[in-house]
């Protein structure tokens, strides 16, 4: 017992003493993290699309970093990314050991809805963004709207998600900017049950991303003609469906188009990371150096192309740049961006 | 054709035994069978987390091998989840209802037994309908739009008069203010916020989790604390006698077996039937079929065990057809299935069903065998866990309270939830006490959700006519016959004969419930006055409901009262039908303060030291107070429950433990103690 009291009192003072000590000299980042677990906070649920490609990042991502921590990936599930977001910037350790990985929502939501004000994104140290997204309106070929005119001309019933989520506020920009005939049915849980409901003939399209088409169900309907894209719900088509038209064929209005423009430039920063602005600048640059050299990472790539999954990042400036773009936008669009996010 | 077609899936189903059968591969399969009646014992852990778990290292293995796993894990983990239901009535399960009844008659052995077969022949049962069903299930599937769902989810919810019991009014009050707590968050159709006070917490609602923890096991715990004996004070069964006796029951009821697997199986394959809500629905199904069933449910009849456990694991079974033959998840932990999948090179949706046979039928014989491993283990190992049932309270109490608030805790990982769980373990346990049946609750809160996401696909889709599509118009005119039968069975001579007028009103304190439910009524319909339209109609036809009700409910109980014994209007339904306490109220009351001191004592020290460090901590004091344990019993007890809780949800599950006051103080703690 009174040996056992020893150890743990030597232990205590051990840790203590170098507690004391540690910040009396100059670290380097590879000293920091050395042995040093780095935490990753994913704002999704385990098992979903962004939990997959968060573990798969973080695996690589720790190899980068100098001294190698170990990777821990923590689900912070809620509101919309807003808890795991929040929580990052105000309860985390700012030492550089805890990082976010955050959805792009998060770089808006907090200017257009004041009560989701926990989370500042100018308030952060941007890493990077691993992808962008990119949505495409799609519709099953029985509908009769075949191409992008139709849109104008016909009445089509497309399907969403929950009444926030891009799935939803893209057709409600297209039928109030471009008058398009959609009539949005959100309510559906996941892309699944709206792909359900597509084939029993419940709604005749949505808004998918553009991943969500090459593979499975998706991917096999547009191979047999049984649905097609309409059009791509960016400034320029994408190389998949470079002969399908987008935005920029049809919005010839500078309101409507810089209210598109706010709802699709975060589209840039599909999946962004960043840490506490308060962690030392030398483990910030480590923590950016890192995540341009993992992005490049072969193995990486390879581990996300095998899921289907392109990698298409961009630097933690161009994360800073795109909130900054976002933080200018007049007071009279953000009126108008709020009517289609908010009842 | 057809037998061609027939023969096709024969051989196919042949080929998949003989995959799965390989040595490497069974043994895998017992791997996840193992994990799986793990995971299935702490609350909080589910199979979501197990495949979170389980999938990594599955990307280097065969998919068969890896298949086998996976489903072997989930097929079980809603088995071993009987021990905690059935011994302390610590979970949200129907199999409360009558297993622990029989459980403080000595009987566990018997339950478990019992349970355990049903458990069994549900997973088979299921995996069979599943294996026949398979290759014409597509055009099934897609006859059922959002309307038919909406349908037999009112279907669903139309139970709530079964399991009202005597009481039906109360019943239906309590299903809508079920339903009003799973309107609180965001409104899925408009965006509104409902009742979340600007908080981050409740914008996605209120999480299931420590709801239904609260809402059933703290009250148990609690009584246990009052009553401060073991649960059963003997044992009636030798553990070989209670096998045979379990065995004999499930023989005897195996028809009900049959149509309850039958029901689990069919309401698994609708997306968003969890499975917190089929077993009370075959629980309900048994009620009003079984002969007898009306007096003798609630009180240990062994058919209320059987009933919703054989669903229970014929639901997985169901659960995996959209899945299979849409590429459509039933759900998050289907999802992951989903990715590994995909991980393996297979394409889910109708390729499974042609080209890839062979292995869709292995997952199908996966489940199979998981469930007769899973089962046959715990079945043998029934009177060993029944002798729990005989343990001293001070033993029992400390580590299945830690375990309930960590598992609780799991809900969204946020202080939220042991507020959630403190304020429904409190409203738990006075519905328990002033006799409001819990079990309508549960329905209301799983179904309401659906119901109003249903209900609004189906309005702005098809307008009225949703409700002249003929499936939809069978189903409710079932569910139309389930909810007014009660009412009928009120207004017959014989029964209206029992109800006398009272000489004078009488209202008693035990009345303030109503006024409370009633009030809360009143105060949805109050603050949802300024809502969109579409976000309030819900909640103010709920309300209504609610308050109209309410208000018949406290009318009759004022001016009438019941002469004739209460039998041939069927049970108390809930835990603890005719309680034969004889204690003074006001022992009563001073022991439940003390109980949930003992949980804010908990809740503070978590704020000062963190959780993990308060676990060890609350289990000695608690041991030591309450109980006068020696000190070595108890420090072995909290280490090693505070050991299991570390590893599990520490090590394994990385769970972000909220910040404590020490560790904000003397942030260099954080890093040597685990969760502070």
């Amino acid at each position: 017992m009174k040996i056992m009291r020893g150890i743990v009192l030597s232990g205590l003072a051990v840790v203590t003493a170098s507690a004391i000590a540690a910040p009396a000299y100059p670290q380097t980042a590879e000293e920091f993290y050395k042995g040093k677990t780095l935490t990753i906070l994913v704002s999704a649920q385990s098992g979903s699309l962004t939990d997959f490609i968060a573990r798969q990042f973080a695996q690589a991502y720790v190899k980068h970093i100098p001294g190698q921590p170990e990777a821990v990936v923590m689900n912070v599930v809620g509101a919309g990314g807003m808890v795991a977001a929040a929580s990052l910037q105000s309860k985390q350790p700012k030492d550089g050991t805890v990082i976010g990985f955050l959805q792009r929502n998060n770089l808006y939501v907090p200017l257009v809805d004041p009560s989701q004000n926990a989370f500042d994104p100018r308030e952060v140290a941007w890493i990077g963004s691993v992808d962008k997204t990119y949505y495409s309106l799609v519709a099953m070929t029985r509908s009769g709207v075949t191409t992008a005119d139709d849109l104008f001309q016909k009445e089509l019933v497309v399907g969403a998600t929950g009444f926030s989520n891009e799935n939803r506020t893209l057709p409600a920009v297209l039928n109030q900017y471009l008058g398009t005939k959609l009539t949005v049915v959100p309510g559906y849980t996941d892309r699944g049950e709206v792909y359900l409901a597509m084939e029993r003939g419940e709604v005749d399209g949505w808004a998918s991303t553009l991943d969500g088409l090459t593979y499975g169900e998706p991917k096999r309907m547009l191979a047999e003609d049984s649905m097609k894209v309409l059009l791509n719900l960016g400034w320029d088509s994408p190389e998949e469906f470079q002969d399908i038209p987008n935005l920029s064929q049809y919005v010839t209005d500078p309101e409507a188009k810089s209210i598109l423009d706010f709802f699709i430039l975060p589209f840039q920063a599909g999946r962004p990371l960043a840490a506490p602005k308060e962690v030392p600048q030398d483990r910030i640059d480590a923590l950016r150096k890192a995540f341009d050299e993992t992005v490049q990472d072969p193995e990486f790539i390879k581990a996300m192309t095998d899921q289907n999954y392109a990698v298409d990042p961009i630097s933690g400036d161009e994360v800073a740049e795109i909130v900054a773009t976002l933080f200018a936008t007049p007071e009279t669009e953000l009126e108008a961006v709020r009517k289609i996010l908010k009842p | 054709m057809e037998f061609l077609q027939d023969s096709v899936i024969l051989s196919a189903a042949g080929d998949a035994l003989g995959l799965i059968l390989q040595p490497e591969r069974i043994m895998f399969l017992w791997l996840g069978v193992i994990v799986g009646l793990a995971i299935g014992l702490l609350p909080g852990v589910g199979g979501l987390t197990g495949f979170a778990i389980l999938v990594p290292f599955t990307y280097t293995m065969d998919p068969y091998s890896a298949f086998a796993m996976l489903l072997g894990m989930a097929a079980v983990t809603t088995t071993s989840d009987t021990i905690p239901a059935v011994l302390f009535g610590a979970a949200a399960q129907a199999t409360v209802l009558d297993g622990l009844p029989m459980t403080k008659r000595g009987e566990a052995g018997r339950a478990l037994s019992a349970s355990y077969l049903a458990n069994m022949m549900g997973g088979l049962i299921g995996a069979i309908i599943l294996a026949v069903s398979l290759p014409v299930v597509r055009p099934f599937v897609l006859a059922i739009a959002t309307p038919e769902l909406l349908a037999m989810t009112i279907l669903g919810i139309a139970m709530v008069a079964t399991l009202s019991g005597k009481s039906p009014l109360k019943g239906l009050v309590v299903a809508c203010f079920g339903i009003l707590v799973g309107m609180v968050g965001t409104d899925t159709q408009t965006g509104q916020m409902r009742w979340t006070g600007g908080l981050l917490y409740l914008q996605d609602g209120l999480p299931m989790l420590p709801i239904l923890l609260g809402l059933f096991a703290l009250p148990e715990l609690c009584d246990l604390a009052i009553q401060r004996t073991s649960i059963a004070q003997d044992m009636k069964f030798s553990p070989r006698q209670g096998m045979l006796q379990g065995i004999k029951d499930v023989a005897r009821n195996w028809f009900l077996v049959l149509r309850c697997s039958s029901l689990g199986a069919v309401l698994g394959a609708i997306p968003g039937m969890t499975g917190s809500v089929v077993d009370w629905i075959a629980y309900g199904h048994a009620l009003q079929t079984e002969k007898g069933a009306k007096e003798s449910f609630t009180k240990g009849d062994v058919r209320g065990v059987i009933a919703p456990e054989s669903a229970n694991n014929a639901r997985d079974g169901g659960s995996l057809v959209p899945m299979l033959a849409f590429g459509v998840p039933g759900g998050a932990a289907q999802a992951i299935l989903l990715g590994a999948l995909m991980v393996h090179g297979f394409t889910p949706g109708p390729d499974m069903l042609t080209k890839n046979l062979d292995l869709t039928y292995s997952m199908v014989w996966s489940i199979a065998l998981a469930n007769i491993f899973g089962a046959g283990t715990c079945f043998l190992l029934s009177g060993q866990f029944a002798r729990i049932s005989t343990l001293r309270y001070t033993l029992v109490l400390p580590i299945i309270m830690s375990i309930v608030y960590v598992g609780a805790f799991q809900g969204s990982r946020s202080w939220g939830d042991m507020y959630v769980l403190l304020i429904f373990g409190l409203i738990g346990w006075s519905m328990k006490r002033l006799r409001w049946p819990r079990p309508p609750l549960i329905l209301g809160l799983v179904l309401g959700a659906l119901i109003e996401r249903y209900m609004s696909i189906s309005f702005l889709r098809y307008g009225m006519d949703w409700a002249l599509r003929p499936g939809v118009m069978v189903l409710l005119a079932c569910a139309a016959l389930i909810m007014f039968s009660p009412v009928l069975r009120l207004l017959r001579k014989e029964n209206r004969a029992g109800v006398v007028l009272r000489r004078r009103p009488y209202l008693g304190l035990d009345d303030l419930a109503y006024g409370l439910f009633i009030a809360i009524g009143v105060y949805v319909l109050v603050t949802s006055r300024d809502w969109l339209f579409n976000a309030r109609i819900g909640p103010v036809v709920v309300a209504s409901t609610m308050v109209i009700a309410g208000g018949l409910s406290l009318i009759h109980k004022t001016f009438f009262k019941e002469v004739r014994a209460a039998a041939t209007n069927g049970v108390h339904m809930d835990i603890g039908g005719d309680p034969e306490e004889e204690l003074p109220r006001r022992l009563v009351l001073v022991r439940a303060a003390r109980f949930y001191g003992w949980f804010v004592l908990f809740l503070l020290s978590m704020a000062v030291i963190g959780l993990l460090p308060t676990v060890p901590l609350v289990i000695m004091a608690f041991m030591r107070i309450e109980g006068r344990e020696p000190w070595r019993l108890s420090a072995i007890l909290a280490a090693s429950v505070t050991l299991l809780l570390y590893i599990v949800f520490h090590r394994i599950i990385h769970v972000p433990w909220p910040t404590s006051l020490m560790g904000d103080w003397f942030p260099i703690l954080r890093e040597v103690v685990p969760s502070m």
